[in-house]
């Protein structure tokens, strides 16, 4: 009976995990929801965006196996990374709520494989980092619990979560998985445990009660390692009260991470802008406002005379437009009719000029069956363009400036969130919500985000692989780009042609295992001397690495010598 | 008669909302896209729409308080053997996904990382400093 109580114990134990393998890391849902609720909420639901589930806890907890997935795709580790994960209600009122809440259960620091000694590591990158799992096999990386009551009358009345798989919320939806990828970043790296929050006056400054900008437990962590500020520097060597101060330096806390630098030019935008290259006379950049519809102007761009069409595009836009970039008149129809139009024409790009004076705003509107760029100059350019073109040809560029991107400074480091408005601590562990396109993990959940983390979408991948979340397909803990043999496989013992050494297999700084080599010695070996000689060499270099002893080498020449290879 | 205008008010509100508060785009640079989740929230019977009260802000700073707790009192660093070291957040250290109706009736949503951070949200003074307005673009 309690043979058969404790097996009943492991299957249902078994059902509450659900594993999501996949090149890289090996993420599991931990689902710590009681039977009925959560997400084991029975409730029907019809399938929505991709998500099959027909209950509504099975598409909830479908929603965190996409993330999961997501997440697996991007990041590689040797050891499982749990995610303690529940569906439940939080506090919820018709007018405010928890949406859900993340972070990491755990720190470390001086573990081997630590990139850097004294700083402390979130769990699963400590994991990751080390190859071996830093807690015991019974605890979870990252806590995660979310609000089970959106939708439901007295919650946030008329909005819900959408439960779909492919970023196509509707007006009043919230699209769970860009929250629970988003949160679940915060646990896997993307934030610091420097102290925000202002200490106890009437109590003396300790690590108990520490001042704002204080590192936990006086230690850096691995996120604040890349954290500087532009003007005042790294925090690394900052006192407290100038990381408190930098952190609310607006525009000037940045991240200065290699991986970042580098995909900051492929990930954000550059200015965009508008150039009359010729004539002479009214050579120059133009201020423009840009379109909510077509495809956003880009680098190199586009250069080309400009054809003026004086009919106001409305119901048609003359041929002549064809390869060329027109100029339209704003009036009478919306804008989209105009473009649309042009663009039926052979247009590459448009320009409206605008009828009314002032600064051009952005050209509002929408269809999705437009593709080419389009922009508003100020009534005062239109005019100035269009006297030029009844004395020839005016010829522009409509491009971004990559010199200019939005959300990084000069030097094309990418800004963190550090608004001067919340004081006395602000968030630092969020891109900063200039940065365009949206990013996912800035502060705000746009709702035109989609479900990636990489380039060219986003920056977040590139982060994490800052702060050591390196490539390792094969999770021998040498980064890809300096592992000579993929698919190492560590652990087994060491066996030549079926016969088991019983020594452990171990993988060498170039990534290497020692029956990789073993392997290489038997396919390029002319004879069996040479075999064996080849054999001992690889055993001789293992045990000046530490990765064997005599004995153990010993153990390998001889399967090796009783092998009959070749 | 009083109870009559204000609920025409508010239905007048309502519709009004319904018209104008969907449908407007905004420029791919010169205004960042907002949340496409803001939807229409309630309004009381003066017409005016319904944003947290204090009671309701307490519930929530209450509910996260622990998850957004810096204090480091209690918390062990256990120093193990090979001189590594390990410490237990118990919850705290997290960040917390907020959502609320703002004064426009629309649902706004931010995470937060401390409950200096929850309040402003909360008390709708988050203005970043750098966020582009979302304005109501033309269509023509």
């Amino acid at each position: 009976m309690k043979k058969t109580l404790s097996v009943l114990c492991c299957l249902f134990a078994l059902s509450m995990m659900t594993t999501y393998a996949f090149a890289g890391a090996d993420i599991v849902i931990v689902n710590v929801n009681a039977p009925g609720v959560g997400f084991n909420d029975a409730t029907p639901a019809v399938p929505i965006g991709g998500n099959t589930g027909t209950t509504r806890g099975e598409q909830a907890l479908n929603v965190f196996t996409r993330a999961a997935q997501i997440w697996s795709q991007s990041l590689d580790s040797g050891v499982q990374i749990k995610v303690e994960a529940s569906f439940e209600p939080r506090t919820c009122s018709t007018t405010s709520a928890v949406l859900g809440s993340a972070g990491t259960k755990s720190v470390d620091s001086d573990f081997a494989g630590a990139e850097f000694p004294g700083t402390w590591y979130h769990e699963a990158l400590a994991n990751k980092r080390s190859g071996v799992r830093q807690t015991p096999p019974g605890d979870n990386d990252i806590r995660a619990r979310f609000n089970s009551e959106l939708g439901k009358p007295g919650c946030l009345d008329g909005t819900t979560w959408y439960f779909g798989l492919d970023d196509q919320e509707a007006t009043g939806q919230i699209d769970l998985l860009a929250v629970v990828l988003h949160e679940i970043g915060h646990g896997l790296g993307f934030s610091t445990f420097v102290n925000k929050v202002a200490p106890d006056p009437a109590q003396p400054l300790s690590e108990d009660n520490p001042a704002i900008g204080h590192e936990f437990f006086a230690l850096p962590d691995i996120y604040e390692r890349y954290v500087s500020d532009d003007i005042t520097g790294s925090w690394l060597g900052m006192t407290d009260g100038q990381r408190a101060a930098s952190m609310v330096n607006d525009q000037h806390l940045v991240w200065v991470g290699g991986r970042v630098h580098s995909a900051v030019p492929q990930v954000l935008s550059g200015t965009p802008r508008v150039t009359v290259n010729s004539p002479a006379a009214i050579a120059g950049s133009k201020p423009i406002g840009t379109a909510g519809f077509g495809s956003p102007l880009s680098s190199p761009g586009i250069t080309r005379d400009l054809v003026y069409d004086s009919s106001l595009g409305c119901a048609a836009v003359t041929p002549a437009v064809a390869g060329k970039i027109a100029l339209i008149d704003r009036g009478v129809c919306t804008f989209v009719v105009k473009v649309k139009n042009a663009q039926n024409a052979g247009a590459l790009a448009v320009i409206i000029a605008d009828n009314a004076p002032g600064a051009p705003a952005g050209l509002g509107g929408a269809d999705p069956t437009i593709t080419i760029p389009s922009v508003r100059i100020s009534q005062a350019d239109g005019v100035a363009v269009k006297a030029q073109l009844l004395l020839g040809p005016v010829n522009v560029t409509m491009d971004t400036d990559l010199t200019h991107i939005a959300g990084a400074n000069a030097a094309l480091d990418a800004k963190l969130y550090a608004p001067t408005v919340i004081a006395p601590g602000s968030s630092v562990s969020h891109w900063d919500v200039s940065e365009t396109p949206n990013q996912l993990m800035e502060p705000f959940i746009n709702g035109d985000l989609v479900a990636s983390v990489k380039v060219p979408k986003d920056l977040t991948e590139s982060l994490m692989r800052d702060i050591g979340w390196y490539p390792d397909a094969d999770t021998d803990l040498v980064p890809d780009d300096s592992d000579s043999c993929a698919g190492s496989a560590v652990g087994a013992s060491i066996s030549i042609v079926g016969r088991s050494t019983g020594v452990p297999d171990k993988v060498f700084p170039n990534g290497c295992s020692i029956s990789q080599r073993i392997d290489a010695c038997a396919a390029d070996a002319a004879n069996h001397g040479g075999f064996a000689s080849c054999v001992a060499h690889v055993g001789d270099d293992a045990k000046k690495a530490g990765m064997i002893s005599g004995a153990q080498k010993g153990a390998i020449q001889s399967v090796a010598a009783g092998a009959g290879i070749p | 008669m009083d109870r009559n205008l204000n609920r025409n008010m508010a239905l007048i509100i309502t519709m009004f909302i319904l018209v104008f508060g969907v449908g407007t785009a905004s420029a791919q640079h010169a205004a960042k896209a907002q949340a496409d989740n803001a939807q229409l929230a309630s309004v009381d019977a003066n017409g005016k729409v319904k944003t947290p009260t204090p009671e309701e802000i307490q519930q929530i700073t209450q509910d996260t308080d622990k998850n957004l707790s810096h204090s480091t009192k209690g918390l062990v660093v256990v120093k193990r053997e090979d001189g590594s070291k390990h410490v237990d957040l118990q919850d705290r250290f997290q960040a917390v996904s907020l959502a609320r109706v703002g004064a426009d009736g629309k649902i706004a949503t931010e995470c937060v990382t401390s409950q200096e951070e929850a309040k402003k949200f909360l008390e709708g003074e988050t203005k970043p400093a750098s966020k582009p307005a979302t304005v109501e673009l033309e269509t023509k």
